[in-house]
């Protein structure tokens, strides 16, 4: 049995519908990552788990028991908080020890549990700062170590990464990772970077407008998107729109050759993915799809070239390849072919 | 920002001149005058007066305790008031009726608004008439002139300070630090007395604070409700000054009236700061 079961979950401010249903199991010890864009009804979900946004519709069960109609503290779950929300007025041990003295710990036990706490995070030696005299990146471990005081069967964290510079931020998103090992607890996590959740998470879910577009492993959803959506919001995409010809075959926009690729059942309109490490500049695959254009740009990014090309009818192809390449002494303007495989793309809907 | 020394100058030179020619002057000739009589003598014998007279004293330790009931009871009824416009009330519109009803004793004369409870209070006002003709009492009760009379007037006139200076506090608040210690375990109950409640310190001492002062030197309120009697500090110098014509003795009034609720205020904020708003977790 999983250990959070959601349950057509339906959240409305006024006339807008942030969550449309929601239904999502996440197994003991998983952690799983819900990711979108703002608005898309993540922070909501989340929110609506720790008790502090009630939900219309649906039923949150947390071990085998319903937790909707129980209030924030009686709640089974914790939460680092986007912004960390520290207690100014009191030490670091002190935040720490809020969660264990409010639930009956009496004061002798709770060194007990806030020392080992602030070890985990490395924040032994600040136990009597001020959360003001400290830095983002230690703030943040001392959120983690609040949170993880009260031994909470999920630990839920809301962008908490979001305020911390980009260096920092990668440590973090690895000792994160750590930590969800060390500690067994189940991990849920809200972010709007895809990296973030494809580095720490072991399943994605993708949101899309107060639903779920998809939910997988970071490379089930990379390399086998279910939409059109999806494609677009994990990793770098081109996406091709698609015709119907008469005779039922599919072509790219404006172009005249047939694709070998199956039209979607249905009339929806389709989009064809393709990966810009998959597209090959001057070879056609064998089998493969081939396009001609001219090179209008390219930029180099140290590890990688991207090249972009505006095909015959218009569409424009980014390509990226490996280091510098010999690609390098073409000069923009270059009319060019470009192909790539017959796996390397996907049909999407949308 | 870095501002050169000319136009700091200028921004501190207009506050200064303002201070020094209108309340250091003034000040430094009260300080003087108590100190001297009517044949222009250095003399202590005002302060000997003021200070040897049972009278005064009572007059000063009625005036600081009525600006301390009214301190308390400002504090009492104005938390729950700012509490609830800053955070429990999250429509704009009615957040704005609040304030615009709490600052509404402040938009007319203190004196009109004093005379309203005379209207209202009096011996024929609408209170005793209301009583009589509902057969509730037989004659009209005595409502003005008594201290409860006092303090409830004072008590209007000083809400608006209180319930401005909690909620600018409240509102400024994280709200998600109420959100993680009830997340944390917290009842709504604890979470108010652990962190809400330490956190609002500020606005607390800052209210108290104005309130005290304004109701120390508060004049007209308390002459209209004591019904004339000169009964705290500032009508009895009011009195000196303006009907027994001994500004030096009135003079001496004040000064010891300012060093008291200054000593006071100095103490009162030491002991703030050396309990910064820590509630302590354990």
């Amino acid at each position: 049995m999983p250990l959070i079961t959601i349950d057509r979950v339906t959240k409305s401010y006024g006339s807008l519908q942030v969550l449309k249903g929601v239904s999502l199991n996440i197994e003991e010890g998983e952690f799983v990552a819900l990711l979108g864009p703002s608005g898309c009804g993540k922070t909501t979900l989340l929110r609506a788990i720790a008790g502090f946004v009630a939900i219309d519709g649906g039923d949150i069960v947390i071990g085998g028991r319903s937790i909707v109609d129980e209030p924030p503290n009686r709640r089974p779950v914790n939460m680092v908080f986007q912004n960390y929300a520290l207690f100014p007025h009191l030490t670091v041990r002190e935040n720490v020890a809020f969660g264990p003295r409010r639930n009956g710990v009496s004061k002798a036990d709770t060194a007990a549990i806030v020392d080992p706490a602030l070890e985990t995070v490395g924040m032994s030696a600040y136990g009597e700062r001020l959360p003001g005299q400290l830095s983002g990146g230690q703030q943040q471990r001392v959120a983690l170590a609040r949170a993880i005081a009260n031994k909470p069967k999920v630990l839920l964290l809301d962008e908490p990464l979001g305020a911390l510079d980009l260096k920092l931020r990668k440590r973090m998103q690895m000792e994160l990772k750590d930590l969800h090992q060390k500690l067994g607890i189940t991990f849920l996590f809200v972010t709007h970077d895809q990296e973030e959740a494809l580095v720490m998470a072991d399943r994605i879910v993708v949101m899309q407008d107060g639903d779920i577009a998809q939910v997988g492993t970071g490379e089930d959803i990379y390399a086998r998107p279910a939409s059109r959506y999806v494609a677009d919001f994990i990793g770098e995409a081109n996406l091709l729109p698609l015709e119907r010809a008469a005779d039922g075959t599919l072509r790219i926009a404006g172009e005249s050759e047939p694709l070998p690729y199956q039209a979607p059942d249905g009339g929806a309109a389709a989009t064809l993915l393709v990966r810009p490490e998959e597209v090959r500049l001057g070879v056609v695959p064998e089998g493969g799809v081939g396009l001609s254009g001219t090179l209008t740009d390219r930029v180099y990014i140290g590890n990688a070239t991207r090249l972009f090309v505006r095909t015959a009818s218009g569409q424009s192809v980014v390509i990226q390849q490996a280091g510098a390449g010999p690609e390098a002494a073409i000069p923009p303007g270059t009319p060019v072919r470009i192909g790539w495989a017959r796996e390397a793309a996907r049909v999407l809907t949308g | 920002m870095r501002i050169n020394r000319f136009s700091a100058a200028i921004l501190l030179g207009i506050p200064l001149i303002y201070l020094i020619v209108f309340f250091v002057t003034p000040l430094g000739m009260v300080v003087v005058d108590s100190f001297s009589n009517p044949a222009g003598e250095l003399t202590l014998a005002n302060y000997a007066a003021v200070l040897g007279e049972a009278y005064y004293w009572q007059v000063l330790g009625y005036t600081l305790w009525i600006a301390l009931v009214t301190c308390v009871a400002t504090l009492l009824l104005g938390y729950p008031l700012a509490y609830y416009m800053s955070l429990i009330e999250h429509r704009r519109t009615v957040r704005r009726v609040c304030f615009i009803l709490i600052l509404m004793p402040l938009f007319t004369s203190n004196i009109v608004r004093s005379f309203g409870w005379i209207v209202l209070l009096g011996r024929e006002g609408l209170v005793n008439e209301t009583l009589l003709l509902l057969g509730i009492i037989d004659r009209p009760l005595r409502l003005l002139s008594t201290e409860v009379a006092i303090i409830v007037g004072m008590i209007y006139v000083m809400l608006p300070f209180m319930v401005l200076a909690i909620a600018s506090v409240l509102q400024n608040m994280n709200g998600s630090l109420r959100e993680a210690s009830r997340d944390l375990g917290a009842t709504a109950f604890a979470t108010f007395v652990k962190v809400t409640l330490p956190l609002s310190a500020p606005g607390i001492v800052a209210g108290t604070l104005i309130v005290f002062t304004l109701s120390i030197s508060s004049y007209v309120t308390p002459r209209i409700m004591s019904g004339g009697r000169s009964v705290v500090s500032s009508m009895l110098i009011y009195d000196q000054f303006m009907l027994v014509f001994n500004p030096f003795l009135g003079s001496a009034i004040a000064v010891v009236l300012l060093v008291t609720s200054f000593a006071l205020i100095v103490a009162y904020t030491l002991i703030m700061e050396r309990r910064p708003g820590r509630g302590g977790a354990s």
